[in-house]
């Protein structure tokens, strides 16, 4: 085993907290009860719950794995991490809250529009997820990177930043269960529209808000410096680099829905994934080895210590590419799908 | 095949393509074995809940492309063969439409220069379940012209869905 392999294993979740309190063995005892009273109730208000659950479960890992070094989560026992201090028993219950919530509004609401019944989930899921963010905190389990703490408006309701849970809260969800409906399409073999003429603009301000929306929350992992001045709209948020964000997702997703019109969902999402995540990873290589994007001293922390061949960035940035682009490229297409099926 | 066998078979496909992957990323055949080693290991085998699902993904993936390839080229399987069949079967359809010198002969022509062969077989798969599951021709139209499709083209397909 050579050094960088001793440096790797000492990073991983071997190298953090995870001795279990009675406070939060009793947590974990209310998460379990909680899964288990989902699935309990939800198939009776609708079918094939469990893979629903796995899929929101897949969602809400995704956007954890990615967003890992904005928070720790310590103290939930040695078998409670899938990777470092990403947790499957913090995953499990905020699948099993968000899937109640979104099923019981679609149930109880079903002549509802479907942006209505997305505002109320979002509306829902912020006052719960608030309340819940303040028990992970105060009993230990939560914590902020130092760059979360330097980026907040410094509005704290019990430890809290209130203000940007608000924000993040949303933000989050709205990924999430736009992942999550953009899979229940095939879940339940729904009959979709094939669109013939193409909403460019549209897909574009669909792209534009995912993506920035997304950018505004994960802004503390990494710096974007060197930009030209005129091109920063909101903090270190570059319209040069958003931007090309933007623009490269949009034409892929254009593009790939084009000429793989025919094709099913998974083909379809797998295609655009390969295809964004091509892209992505050369430009985002470029943006990092010529000092344009700095990642923070928690992202770097989290680093393995491998590198990517020919462009030499660390490891975790081509496996975070893939999961942004998942929640990014499933957020475009289950609005343009809804709006399309008048759903 | 089964869904054991066929989770298997992604599976066996898909686990050297994900350590193969993680390989050509992490510089080397003994990096991507370490990492994925201590990732089981510090997780006391939990972090197999990423790696399982991911090679099984990776391997349907590889066999979905693998099959698409043996269709187009002509080494298709059985299923191809009737998928086949049946493709010949609407082709004929939509020539006897085309060669066809009244004025739905000519719309059909037309139809043909200004659909792409993608668009054309996904207007097929809908129209084809839009009628198994009872829509009507009109709600069919309706729809479909909304989004940007001529009602000539959505006439072809539903003959061609409703005559299979």
């Amino acid at each position: 085993m050579n050094g960088l392999t001793n440096s790797f294993l000492s990073h991983l979740a071997c190298g953090f907290d995870a001795r279990l309190t009675p406070l939060t063995l009793l947590f974990e005892l209310f998460v379990f009860s909680g899964v288990a009273a989902a699935f309990l109730i939800l198939p009776k208000v609708k079918d094939k719950v469990g893979q629903r659950f796995l899929i929101l479960s897949v969602g809400v890992l995704i956007f954890e794995v990615f967003t890992a070094p904005m928070w720790h989560n310590h103290r939930l026992g040695w078998w409670a991490y899938v990777y470092r201090d990403v947790s499957w028993v913090l995953t499990i219950g905020w699948a099993a809250m968000i899937l109640s919530v979104v099923l019981l509004v679609d149930h109880f609401l079903p002549r509802w529009e479907e942006w209505h019944r997305f505002a109320l989930y979002l509306a829902t899921l912020t006052v719960l997820v608030s309340i819940l963010e303040i028990v992970v905190v105060n009993i230990g389990i939560r914590g902020y990177a130092p760059e979360v703490l330097d980026s907040v408006i410094g509005i704290f309701v019990w430890d809290v930043p209130i203000i940007e849970v608000i924000y993040y809260t949303p933000v989050f969800t709205t990924l999430v269960i736009s992942f999550y409906k953009y899979w229940s399409f095939a879940i339940d073999e729904q009959l979709l529209i094939p669109t013939k003429r193409r909403k460019w603009l549209r897909s574009f301000v669909i792209a534009l808000v995912g993506i920035l929306l997304f950018e505004v929350m994960i802004e503390p992992m990494a710096r974007n410096q060197n930009l030209l001045d005129w091109s920063y709209i909101f903090h270190d948020i570059s319209l040069l680099m958003t931007g090309t964000w933007i623009l490269v997702i949009w034409l892929a997703m254009n593009i790939v829905n084009k000429l793989f019109i025919h094709y099913s969902i998974p083909q379809r999402f797998l295609i655009a994934l390969l295809v964004t995540g091509a892209i992505a990873l050369p430009l985002e290589s470029w943006f990092i080895i010529n000092g344009y994007r700095v990642h923070g001293e928690s992202a770097i922390a989290n680093f393995t210590g491998f590198t990517t061949p020919f462009t030499h960035v660390p490891v975790e940035v081509a496996f975070a590419i893939p999961c942004y682009m998942a929640l990014v490229i499933t957020f475009i297409r289950y609005w343009e799908t809804a709006i399309d099926n008048k759903l | 095949m089964s869904t054991p066998i066929r989770s298997f078979k992604s599976f066996a496909v898909g686990f050297p393509l994900v350590f193969l992957c993680l390989a050509a990323f992490t510089g080397g055949l003994s990096n991507a074995f370490w990492l994925l080693a201590a990732s089981v290991v510090c997780t006391a085998g939990i972090g197999l809940i990423i790696w399982i699902p991911l090679s099984l993904v990776t391997g349907w993936a590889a066999l979905t492309l693998a099959k698409e390839i043996a269709n187009t080229t002509g080494i298709s399987s059985r299923d191809g063969a009737v998928r086949n069949a049946a493709e010949r079967t609407e082709a004929s359809i939509r020539q006897q439409a085309m060669r066809s010198s009244s004025p739905q002969g000519v719309v059909a022509r037309t139809v043909s220069q200004n659909t792409t062969s993608q668009e054309r077989i996904a207007l097929d798969e809908y129209i084809r379940r839009a009628v198994r599951l009872g829509h009507t021709y009109e709600r069919i139209l309706t729809t479909l012209t909304e989004q940007g499709w001529k009602e000539a083209e959505i006439h072809q397909a539903f003959q061609v869905a409703t005559n299979h």
